[in-house]
């Protein structure tokens, strides 16, 4: 991530001056994230999939289950998988295995956030019986980077799950133990879909003096001081009267994730502070984007011949 | 579970087509435009999405000093219904590196590189096949000089009948398939690639089949090329205004 774009000194001077100001080199304020489209269910081939373009950064996640077996399933814990390929398409500097250094950091921030039993409860449909249980692996490939990938990643894996559709087959127990599933007579109708509504967002804070900054581009990125990692659970939310309960949701949300990945130190006043602005990034992002969800579940569905698809569409920036 | 077989019964294979059609073919240039070109190209279902770096500044010196071609074949890890991780086919780039090599014109820019990038993001057979189809329109559309359009095909043996342009099903196996490569849609190959036992009687037919296929595919790429010097024309005329 360190030696993609060059910027010169001049560069980084005027980046920070703006930064100190308020203003960013696109014309957005600190707290202004870029436009961001979401397109869910663009892989067809997968259980779930989502593409998101945050600006100009661009990743598709798709999800797929694959059944195992084992001795026992009670002996762990069923947890997500998360893997990133950063794709030679997005930078000739990401070929080889040079993308992977990348790659690995945002999939080990998702892997930490999505560590608890909180996020999705009904994972444990997942276990099938006590032999078999459905692995979910996320697969996240950035297509083009230009900045917050992180952020992206974690939205398109929201949406992604969002769109999982998944059948639970009925296990018919064989000898020594095993179990072999069997699937429904009418599988159509039994298609589930998981509850993502305590699914995390992770929001990348970026801090440069006393400022802070959310969604840096490439050449912001370059000449931020500090970079901070908050992963939250956004709580259920009810209709807000006012202020006063908007607040109060900020308080009562949950943290799976808070990582500082440069080195940097946060004074103990300054936390607080920084912390809350990234809880109510979190909360607002979520919030769009389950408006989004139910914007795309009402719409009529589209069938094959009429559907748009996601590359070949017009939608561009 | 024994499938009906409409191969003997009517002559045509499983998806439909006959034995000698080759798939819908969907492109869309330029849709990162960060990369000197790039490409979005469907065949079938296989979508692949090609990029296009150069010529960039090269720190690798080849022999002679002549263009350096960097080619690399990715299959994510979502494109088909098995593989575990992405993979980064060595021999398959090498393949397309090789084919690349001998139409790029070289000598216009020497001590420089051209990279190029495919990635697979659905597999449905015939990977390689369009992964060159996708990098000749990228690099068209990255505007490096070239000899000609590349054009590729699958061709392989299935139920007994020879049949072009395979998918996923027709792939799988250990049923003989070859992967040739023609330039301009002329009937000399500048690439065959085949896997698994051929006999000797096949390959002939084989062989005039999938210049046959590659005939219908050069046709598809270069309507393509001239539909995006038109949008890129009108483009132009705009900004001349």
């Amino acid at each position: 991530m360190e030696n993609f774009v060059d910027i010169s000194q001049a560069e980084k001077v005027y980046a920070v001056d703006g930064i100190n100001q308020g203003l960013r080199n696109d014309g957005r304020e600190l707290m202004d994230f870029r436009p961001i489209v979401v397109e869910f269910d663009v892989m067809p081939n997968t259980h779930g999939s989502a593409r998101v373009r945050l600006g100009q950064t661009d990743l598709i996640a798709a999800i797929k289950l694959k059944m195992r077996q084992v001795t026992d399933t009670e002996d762990f814990s069923n947890r997500i998988d998360f893997y990133v390929t950063c794709s030679a398409v997005a930078s000739p500097d990401f070929a080889g295995k040079h993308g992977d250094d990348c790659a690995q950091r945002i999939a080990s921030l998702l892997r930490k956030a999505y560590r608890n039993d909180f996020i999705l409860p009904e994972l444990k449909k997942f276990k099938l019986s006590k032999d078999r249980y459905y692995q979910t692996k996320v697969d996240i490939l950035i297509l083009q980077y230009d900045g917050n990938a992180v952020d992206a990643a974690s939205i398109a894996a929201k949406a992604a799950l969002s769109d999982l559709k998944f059948i639970i087959p009925t296990m018919i127990a064989r000898d020594k133990g095993k179990t072999v599933p069997q699937l429904p007579g009418k599988a159509r109708s039994q298609i589930q879909t998981l509850d993502i509504s305590n699914v995390p967002m992770i929001v990348t804070l970026n801090s440069f003096g006393d400022n802070i900054f959310l969604d840096a581009t490439l050449e912001e990125e370059q000449c931020v001081g500090g970079v901070l990692h908050v992963g939250v659970i956004p709580l259920k939310e009810e209709n807000y009267m006012n202020e006063i309960e908007m607040k109060e949701q900020a308080e009562n949300c949950f943290i799976t994730l808070l990582k500082n990945t440069k080195p940097n130190i946060f004074h103990e006043e300054k936390f607080d502070q920084v912390l809350s602005i990234g809880i109510e990034a979190a909360i607002e992002l979520n919030r769009v984007l389950l408006n989004r969800i139910e914007e795309y579940k009402r719409e009529p569905k589209k069938n094959a011949e009429d559907r748009i698809e996601s590359f070949m569409g017009d939608l561009q920036f | 579970m024994k499938r009906f077989n409409t191969y003997d019964a009517y002559q045509i294979r499983y998806d439909g087509r006959r034995f000698d059609q080759i798939r819908n073919i969907n492109f869309k240039f330029g849709l990162y435009p960060h990369a000197d070109g790039s490409v979005y190209y469907e065949q079938g279902c296989t979508k692949v999405i090609c990029a296009v770096y150069g010529p960039r500044q090269s720190r690798v010196r080849t022999p002679d000093d002549l263009c350096f071609i960097n080619c690399q074949f990715s299959l994510s890890s979502f494109a088909t219904q098995n593989k575990k991780k992405a993979q980064r086919s060595m021999e398959a780039g090498r393949l397309l590196e090789r084919t690349l090599k001998s139409v790029i014109d070289r000598s216009a820019y020497p001590k420089t590189r051209v990279d190029v990038f495919c990635e697979i993001i659905q597999g449905d057979g015939s990977n390689l096949a369009s992964c060159i189809n996708a990098a000749s329109l990228a690099l068209v559309d990255a505007g490096i000089p070239v000899k000609g359009v590349v054009s590729a095909v699958e061709c392989g043996v299935t139920r007994g009948y020879i049949c072009t342009d395979l998918n996923n099903t027709e792939v799988r196996g250990n049923a003989p398939k070859i992967v040739l490569a023609t330039l301009d849609g002329k009937r000399e190959s500048i690439m065959v690639d085949y896997k698994n036992c051929l006999h000797i009687n096949q390959m002939e037919r084989m062989i005039e089949a999938g210049f046959d296929a590659n005939e219908k595919i050069y046709a598809c790429l270069r309507e393509a090329i001239l539909l995006r010097t038109e949008e890129l024309r009108k483009i132009v005329a705009v900004k001349e205004l």
